[in-house]
């Protein structure tokens, strides 16, 4: 059973092997010549005007907290809405229970003013 | 394609208890948001009224054996049991909450959200029938706990505490959740029942993916149990969380965790009992050591609780290590008479640092019985308790240990359930100094002048009564407990 992975155990080592050879083969082919183009982050973008650690917004934080919620919502919802027809009404209360809790988070994160920006 | 949902084995009644304490929860969300702020004692009062309704939600279960969802959760006299520990927990909890949280300007309705959220997952927890089960209960109960951990949010300490708990916590369920994951692997069974079948089979005893899974399994359940060699986190976490929130969290996460410890040894792997005793016999002699030895040299009593506590789960853990209901009822009459001293304990800190920090110092506390007789007199009680000196609950609660241990090594006919007890047996002597200490130093005449008298608060001078009653009746009486305890140690899957 264990041998069924040797195949992939191959594959790991020429992943590996692949990257070494990546890394090092063309300097030493080619010599090594840094220049200020290709040091920069993004060598064919926009050219960074400051540094990128600064301090930002901590609403930045709770936008970011509030999507993680609601998108694992829509997670759940994907693949309810696939058997939805199977569940019946069991599936449409369950769901709606789920939702209704969700809605009152929303509820307590507007009146908590969280949803405001920049006040 | 229809699915069969009466085949799921839906039954509210059988997580009623969690449904009344979750529902309670929201309404308490809602009812903060419209409420003002200088009305939210109603939301201590809509917790209670929660937490009554789930210790009476929980009765019921008494006696049966219901399992329910597909055999992930389970409605037994187990679940009873430490839903009404739990329950009582949080309702003495919530009722010393509003004038600590006031005057420490605290005063949030979110903390009632997050306690309940974490009696929610810790009832869970204690009926939780599957990997799947525990792991939510496990997560629910510490994702509250986190936050209320760092609840003080302006102060560093409670800060501190929180990120420890949150990365030690995190990295202690990834334990956990490997080890399910091996167990699943080795057996193709998440719930309790599917594994029971597996591991009673006999090649179980050799499948070392189904043994580093137990193992990996009792990693985590031991942090949540701040059982050494994994309970680093307890002191700092003890320390530096709002003193309110460690006497809840000191009782009712070691109860749950102790709860899922009991279930998984000895209702699911019996048979597995001569593989996991050494690990687990192990972790006991390491808990009893370091907690007892430990908390010598701790001149902060929050401190010196949580290494009492850490010695206190070696010594629950004694009675699960001979993997029999015997032992397991010995562990939680245990449960419960750790929960009341423990809690009776931490309170009168709470009700002595009400003003500041600084107050768990030792010192601070010196010359207590002439300046707050009651408080000094109720942590006495506690500490003769925490002890084990009769007749205090507490020394029914190891004698029944003890006991267990000894009826272990006589009917097994083997000499390996001597060397915890006699471990546990000694540093029970060494704990009457650290104890005992509290009391004297209390005793001592104080440096400066008796300062002015400040009230307990009726709410917490009632939560202090009932606890010292119950800590010596129930020491007085130990039958009627103990009998509910041997009941609830039947666990059947």
């Amino acid at each position: 059973m264990l041998s069924d992975y040797f195949p992939l155990l191959i594959f790991l080592a020429a992943i590996f092997v692949f990257g070494l050879i990546a890394l090092f083969f063309p300097p030493w082919l080619a010599g090594a010549r840094t220049t200020t183009a290709k040091a920069l982050p993004y060598e064919s973008g926009i050219v960074p005007r400051t540094t990128a650690r600064r301090r930002f917004a901590v609403s930045f934080y709770l936008t970011a907290m509030l999507f993680i919620i609601f998108d694992v919502e829509a997670i759940f919802i994907y693949p309810w809405a696939v058997i939805l027809k199977g569940l019946r009404w069991f599936g449409i209360a369950e769901m709606a229970v789920f939702v209704g809790i969700l809605l009152i988070a929303l509820i307590y994160v507007w009146k908590k003013g969280a949803l405001e920006w920049g006040s | 394609m229809i699915v069969n949902v009466n085949a799921i084995g839906i039954d509210y009644t059988t997580i009623l208890p969690e449904l009344v304490v979750t529902g309670t929860a929201i309404l308490v969300l809602i009812l903060d948001l419209f409420i003002p702020a200088d009305r939210r004692r109603i939301l201590a009062l809509v917790a209670i009224l929660g937490l009554l309704g789930a210790l009476v939600a929980s009765i019921p279960l008494w006696g049966h054996n219901k399992f329910a969802f597909g055999d992930t959760v389970v409605g037994d006299s187990f679940a009873a049991f430490f839903n009404v520990i739990l329950a009582l927990t949080s309702i003495l909890t919530v009722l010393i909450s509003p004038r600590f949280l006031r005057a420490r300007q605290l005063d949030y309705g979110e903390y009632y959200v997050l306690i309940l959220a974490a009696t929610a997952g810790m009832m869970l927890l204690a009926a939780a029938t599957s990997l799947m089960t525990i792991f939510l209960g496990i997560e629910l109960l510490s994702l509250a706990l986190y936050v209320l951990s760092g609840f003080a949010r302006t102060q560093l300490r409670s800060q501190e505490s929180a990120l420890k708990y949150l990365l030690l916590g995190g990295f202690a369920t990834g334990f956990l959740l490997y080890g399910m994951a091996l167990i699943y692997g080795a057996t193709g069974a998440t719930t309790l029942r599917g594994l029971a079948l597996v591991a009673g089979s006999p090649t179980a005893g050799g499948n070392a993916l189904l043994l580093l899974g137990i193992g990996f399994l009792s990693v985590g359940l031991a942090f949540k149990a701040s059982a050494a060699p994994f309970h680093m986190w307890t002191p700092d976490v003890y320390e530096g969380a709002p003193t309110i929130v460690t006497t809840f969290m000191s009782v009712a996460t070691k109860a749950a965790a102790f709860a899922a410890v009991g279930r998984v040894f000895v209702a699911v792997f019996p048979a597995l009992q001569y593989r996991w005793y050494v690990p687990l016999a192990l972790i006991a002699v390491f808990s009893l050591f370091i907690g007892n030895l430990v908390a010598i040299v701790q001149d902060n009593l929050k401190r010196m609780l949580a290494y009492s506590g850490i010695a206190h789960a070696g010594f629950i853990l004694l009675g699960v290590l001979p993997g029999t209901p015997d032992g397991l009822a010995s562990t939680l009459f245990y449960i419960a008479a750790y929960a009341v001293m423990n809690f009776g304990a931490f309170a009168v800190v709470t009700s002595v640092g009400a003003r500041g920090e600084e107050t768990a110092n030792i010192n601070y506390w010196r010359g207590l019985f002439y300046r707050r007789p009651f408080l000094a007199t109720t942590m006495t009680i506690f500490m003769l308790s925490l002890a084990g000196i009769p007749p205090t609950v507490g020394f029914f609660a190891k004698l029944f240990v003890f006991r267990s241990l000894v009826v272990a090594a006589q009917t097994a006919n083997s000499g390996q359930f001597w060397a915890p007890l006699i471990v546990a047996i000694v540093m029970t002597v060494v704990s009457f100094y650290y104890y005992l200490r509290v009391v004297v130093v209390m005793l001592m005449t104080p440096e400066g002048e008796v300062t002015e008298r400040e009230p307990v608060g009726a709410s917490m001078g009632t939560v202090l009564a009932i606890s010292a009653a119950a800590t010596v009746i129930l020491g007085l009486f130990p039958g009627v407990i103990f009998d509910w305890a041997s009941t609830a140690a039947g666990v059947h899957l």
